[in-house]
């Protein structure tokens, strides 16, 4: 831009010198036609800066620690005119480490459109969220930056890398317990309970009934075994952040790949609510992951152990803390 | 990236089509832009046709749809074949041109001379050969220009190569018609504004072209219809900026041009003098060093002016410059006519003449000439005449010493012509010489004759829209108190005397119609007179009858006019005219040195005789310069400085307070004679301009003198007079550098024409327009979406009830919601918010859709084209 005034300053010079020197009409029109040339140029972009518009979205949605993931950007004009010169700066905030990014880009917006990549910070885990802060195009004659339309925000998953070491021995199970049985059926255990529309009539214990004057019926239970459970706790820096996680992507990848159905619980870092999340599949352990990069993870805060009635569990600590 | 070059890919339909647009146009401004800067002689059909022609074809070469080296092949060997055919008429159309384009520069250059081509062929045949050359040469032309143009996409080697034809023209101040020149400065302002993308986005580019087009087509159009479109414009800011560079250069000193941005711009004279603007300021800063033997009052004269326009005083165009030019080649020097004609009338009255000197020292004074009293004795060193309107310098000397006549003015010169009339007339060549040489020198022969009448040519000219005017405001002063107090008679409507042959035929006829009368009147009385001559009553009755009678138009017929009677009487025409003129002046206006311009669309002239009646040197001297060429004498508009020499004093400083302007009438056999026609300022009177004697300055308002008979520009000869007339003001805030030196050395601001308002208007306007939508836009959408959800909810429903008067219909669930935002307790949640939010853009799709196809554009402009 510097180089465009520089260039127009010149011309105006120019333009002052011939109308000084020269006594002809053309020197007039000369001058006046540079010094419409800035105004003209603002006006003849504007039908441009107005139908264009740059929008955000991530190249791959789910990525890795360490991958090369990029933000994409796409400039279109509904009136497919060109927009030359285009500067813009992104921002990338990891919603669980809090960590901030901010990229500047430039290139040139043609009329049909451009695509361009932007590298996305991924350093760490985490829910990138990209922004596009602010957008300018040059006018036609490149002497004036303009604000350009933006898109909204964009969501870009970096999860971990599984940390494969030898599987910790999981606690012991806790005392099975007894439940309902879904869809009921037969079996030795039964507890009776009030007849609600739709229980099979084969179910309805009817000495019971007769002898309470009201309709009984039988409910089939079954045995259950609690998951074992994982605990990670979700504070501390950025790098033991990664390192946890890595360690639990790790460590539920083994469980799964044993074919051993385990649950995942922390503590929210700040509230101390607990967590819990089943994982019984690579899908479940993906949308645990998800859920746990999704908060804030501040340097400090309280510990999933520190909770009351949480039983035994497997605690993953980075370092070789697991207890 | 991509790199700069060649494109590669195709282009789309669109984009050949306006590039084809554009080449087109190219060519044939260029074309014509050439032929008309060079006057060139052609068949413009032919162009015109050729340059559709060649706009394709370029095209095809420079944008193949594969390689194929063919095509271009065979327009080369085409293009060879007719160069070998045609071979010895393109030799002569060459010539033709050579011819022409050396002509243009010998217009300009005088060291350079025109020439013209050997060979004797019919005009017609110069014209096809000529024609025929632009043609072939053009195809080449064409090719390069579509590579750069539409292959390469290069903007400023594409400009370059577009003003290649005219740049010789330019560069001797030769422009082309307006017509070609505008559409050049389209294409390239067009090229200019898309050239940030047009290399590598063609196609996109290709969308914006038409309109940049458009727009700069627009633009130079409406300039077009304000600023002058031929011949010499340059505003008096450039102008004066010019010759303060110019003079900087040759004094290798440029500290009065720097200084003019600290204020100071040296009011005095101008070659372009700008009548509209502010009354004068002035610096009270020195602008001229005078030493001189002869002390009094002493015109220096600057420039001088012969087009009127209405809004300033200007040299006469170029075509009337070169015609001077060549008058004066033969010798004519008309800024000395005047002092040979004193000399020569000194030498006949009294046998003897003496000279006066006088050195005058630049110190700032600007205008770039040589400011110089009147009736030089011979023409100073270091110093030349710049045609018959200015003294120039010819080197860096800023100091000229002058020999010079100072009794001009109390010569009865203006009877000289009457003299020389007798001399040549009644052959008393022979007494004057024996007399002491009074001889008319051989040199004032037929160069002389040429320049008057070049003078009686431009110096005669009113606008034609102000004659009536003029010619009304003279019969009024002639028979009212002015005329009669110069004792002249009254004439009837129908008779015009306004010109020196009128008058004198006007006068005959006066005294064949007395005599006629008297006898009558003698005869009618016969009787009482018999009875006893009374000397007195006679008279009496005989005055009465006089006084109220006059010539018929029979009479005037009647008389027998020579032009030897003419030349006799001029010098009492001028007299009367003069002292009409000057008398009238003084008493229906009066001199504010505080007077305004006059308002926009007026002109100079006639507002100031007819409705403000009010002015400083300039109104009088613009008025009299048009009413004295009304009356048939050849005058024009002079600025200078009026100095007072304190007697036998060494020198004398003279500050722009002395800026003055003044009318000089040309005299036949005597030459420029000036004349004062401000009121103030007649006989020795220095009007309110301070002198030496007198500073520091007095306040007093300037003296309005009483008429005078005589020719008032003179020199008086006691010191006593000029001082008595106190000067009016102190030195007044200096002008910004943004103002200009105005004529007479009134300093004036510099005027925009009003056409670039309107142009600057009509680009802000839009863009104004656009930015504030936006604004209106986001403010409306930060309102609609803003924290408080209840305001949010009421400036939906304000919005949606401001939709009824584009048919809107009000929405109950909207009214519901606003209800509850206004009165209940409760805040709003988002979700209600952003229901009334759509419910608002609901309504808004919908009217906006049931508008009329007219009215939707101003809709969605005002109300966003979007649903929010």
């Amino acid at each position: 831009m510097i180089r465009r005034w520089l260039c127009w300053l010149l011309a105006l010079l120019g333009a002052l010198v011939l109308r000084v020197a020269y006594t002809g009409w053309l020197a007039g029109f000369i001058l006046l036609g540079v010094l419409s040339l800035p105004p003209m140029g603002l006006l003849l972009s504007l039908p441009a800066l107005l139908a264009a518009k740059v929008e955000l979205y991530p190249g791959s949605p789910r990525v890795r620690r360490g991958d090369a993931p990029c933000w994409r950007l796409t400039t279109y004009s509904t009136l497919g005119l060109p927009l030359g010169r285009v500067k813009g700066w992104v921002r990338t905030v990891n919603e669980w480490n809090g960590l901030t990014y901010q990229a500047k880009k430039s290139w040139f917006s043609t009329g049909a459109g451009t695509s361009l990549d932007l590298p996305a910070p991924a350093a760490h885990c985490g829910l990138l969220t990209g922004k596009l802060c602010q957008v300018w195009a040059l006018d036609c004659l490149g002497l004036f930056w303009l604000p350009l339309r933006r898109g909204g925000e964009a969501h870009l998953w970096v999860g971990p890398v599984p940390k494969r070491e030898e599987l910790p021995p999981l606690p012991q199970e806790e005392a099975p317990g007894v439940r309902p049985r879904p869809g009921g059926g037969p079996g030795e255990d039964y507890d009776p309970r009030e007849y609600r529309p739709g229980d099979p009539l084969s179910s309805i214990h009817w000495k019971l009934s007769a002898k309470r004057d009201e309709l009984v019926t039988r409910e089939t239970l079954e045995t259950v075994r609690p998951l074992p459970l994982v605990t990670v706790d979700l504070f501390g820096d950025a790098d033991t952040l990664d390192a946890t996680l890595d360690l639990l992507a790790g460590v539920s990848g083994e469980l799964l790949a044993q074919g051993r159905s385990h649950a995942v619980a922390w503590a929210s870092p700040i509230t101390g609510e607990l967590r819990r999340c089943p994982v019984t599949g690579e899908e479940d352990l993906e949308r645990c992951i998800e859920a746990l990069t999704s908060q804030r993870a501040p340097l400090t805060g309280r510990s999933v152990l520190d909770l009351p009635g949480l039983g035994k569990s497997l605690h993953l600590k980075p370092g070789g803390g697991e207890k | 990236m991509r790199k700069k070059g060649r494109l590669k890919a195709p282009l789309e339909p669109w984009t050949i089509i306006t590039d084809g647009l554009l080449l087109f146009l190219a060519l044939t401004s260029t074309a014509f832009g050439a032929v008309t800067a060079y006057r060139v002689e052609v068949i413009s059909s032919a162009i015109w046709v050729g340059c559709m022609v060649m706009t394709p074809v370029s095209l095809f070469l420079v944008h193949p749809r594969k390689y194929n080296p063919l095509p271009l092949l065979a327009g080369f060997t085409l293009w060879g074949w007719g160069l070998w055919r045609l071979w010895e008429p393109l030799v002569w159309g060459g010539t033709r041109l050579q011819c022409d384009i050396v002509n243009t520069v010998a217009r300009k250059i005088p060291s350079v001379n025109e020439i013209v081509p050997v060979a004797e062929l019919p005009a017609e045949l110069w014209i096809r050969t000529a024609t025929l050359w632009l043609l072939m040469v053009g195809c080449i032309y064409a090719l390069v220009l579509a590579l750069l143009l539409s292959g390469l996409r290069r903007v400023f080697p594409a400009v370059l190569w577009m003003l290649l034809p005219i740049l010789p023209a330019i560069c001797v101040t030769e422009a082309p018609d307006a017509l070609p020149m505008g559409g050049m400065l389209s294409v390239w302002l067009t090229l200019t504004l898309t050239s940030l993308t047009g290399s590598r986005d063609p196609d996109g580019t290709a969308r914006m072209r038409p309109v940049a087009f458009l727009c700069t087509a627009v633009a130079l159009a409406l300039l077009g219809k304000t600023l002058p479109t031929q011949g010499t414009a340059q505003p008096l800011w450039a102008a004066d900026l010019r010759q303060g560079v110019i003079d900087g250069a040759g004094r290798g000193d440029f500290s009065s041009l720097l200084s003019r941005w600290n204020g100071w711009t040296g009011a005095g004279s101008t070659e372009y003098m700008n009548l509209l603007g502010d009354s004068p300021t002035h610096t009270g800063k020195v602008a001229l060093r005078v030493e001189t033997n002869q002390g009094g009052k002493h015109y220096l004269r600057g420039w001088s002016a012969d087009v009127y326009t209405g809004k300033r005083w200007e040299p006469v165009d170029r075509k009337a410059q070169r015609e001077l030019e060549a008058i004066l080649e033969a010798g004519t020097r008309p800024l000395l006519l005047l002092g040979e004609s004193v000399k020569e009338q000194q030498t006949y009255d009294i046998g003897s003449v003496s000279k006066d000197t006088m050195t005058v020292e630049n110190v700032a004074a600007p205008g770039g000439c040589v400011y110089y009293p009147y009736a030089l004795a011979a023409l100073p060193e270091n110093a030349e005449f710049g045609g018959d309107s200015h003294l120039e310098r010819t080197g860096p000397v800023w100091e000229h010493t002058f020999s010079f006549y100072s009794e001009w003015a109390n010569k009865d010169i203006f009877y000289y012509s009457r003299v020389h009339s007798s001399w040549v007339t009644y052959g008393e060549r022979e007494v004057t010489a024996k007399n002491g040489g009074g001889r008319i020198p051989p040199e004032r022969g037929g160069g002389e004759d040429l320049y008057r009448d070049f003078v009686y040519t431009h110096d005669l000219q009113v606008p034609e829209e102000l004659r009536p005017m003029l010619e009304n405001w003279l019969r009024e002063r002639l028979n009212g108190p002015e005329g009669e107090e110069l004792g002249l008679p009254k004439v009837p409507e129908d008779i015009f005397i306004f010109s020196p042959e009128n008058f004198v035929r006007y006068a005959l006829a006066r005294y064949i119609w007395a005599d006629r009368m008297w006898e009558q009147w003698l005869r009618d009385r016969e009787e009482k007179l018999s009875q006893g001559w009374d000397h007195d009553a006679v008279n009496e009755l005989w005055q009465e009858k006089y006084n109220t009678g006059g010539p018929t138009q029979e009479d005037m017929e009647a008389v027998e006019l020579t032009p030897e009677l003419v030349k006799i009487y001029r010098g009492d025409y001028l007299t009367c005219m003069l002292e009409l003129v000057k008398q009238g002046l003084a008493q229906t206006t009066h001199y504010d040195r505080d007077t305004p311009a006059p308002p926009a669309g007026r002109d100079y002239v006639d507002w100031f005789l007819n409705e403000s009646k009010q002015g400083y040197c300039m109104h009088y001297a613009t008025a009299a310069a048009l009413l004295l060429r009304t009356a048939g004498i050849p005058a024009r508009y002079v600025s200078g400085y009026v100095a007072y020499a304190p007697y036998r004093t060494a020198e004398t400083e003279v500050t722009d307070h002395a800026a003055h302007a003044w009318v000089e009438i040309y005299i036949d056999g005597v030459g420029w004679y000036p004349v004062e026609a401000t009121p103030g300022f007649q006989n020795g009177a220095m009007g309110d301009i301070p002198t030496l004697e007198t500073q520091p300055a007095q306040t007093a308002a300037p003296a309005v003198p009483k008429p005078t008979p005589t020719p008032s520009a003179a020199p008086t000869p006691t010191p006593d007079a000029a001082p008595s007339v106190a000067p009016s003001a102190a030195p007044t805030p200096s002008q910004g550098p943004g103002e200009q030196t105005g004529p007479g050395g009134q300093g004036e601001k510099g005027t925009v024409p009003v056409g670039v308002w309107y142009f600057l208007t009509a680009l802000l306007l839009p863009a104004g327009a656009v930015l504030g939508r936006k604004g209106l836009l986001e403010r409306r959408r930060k309102k609609l979406f803003g924290e408080d959800t209840n305001k949010a909810v009421l400036y939906a429903y304000a919005c949606h009830r401001s939709m009824k008067r584009w048919g809107g219909q009000e929405s109950e669930e909207l009214t519901t919601l606003a209800e509850k935002a206004r009165f209940s307790q409760h805040t709003l949640t988002t979700a209600e918010r952003d229901q009334a939010v759509e419910l608002f853009g609901a309504e808004k799709r919908r009217v906006g859709g049931e508008l009329p196809s007219w009215k939707r554009p101003v809709f969605a402009f005002l109300w966003g084209n979007r649903g929010r």
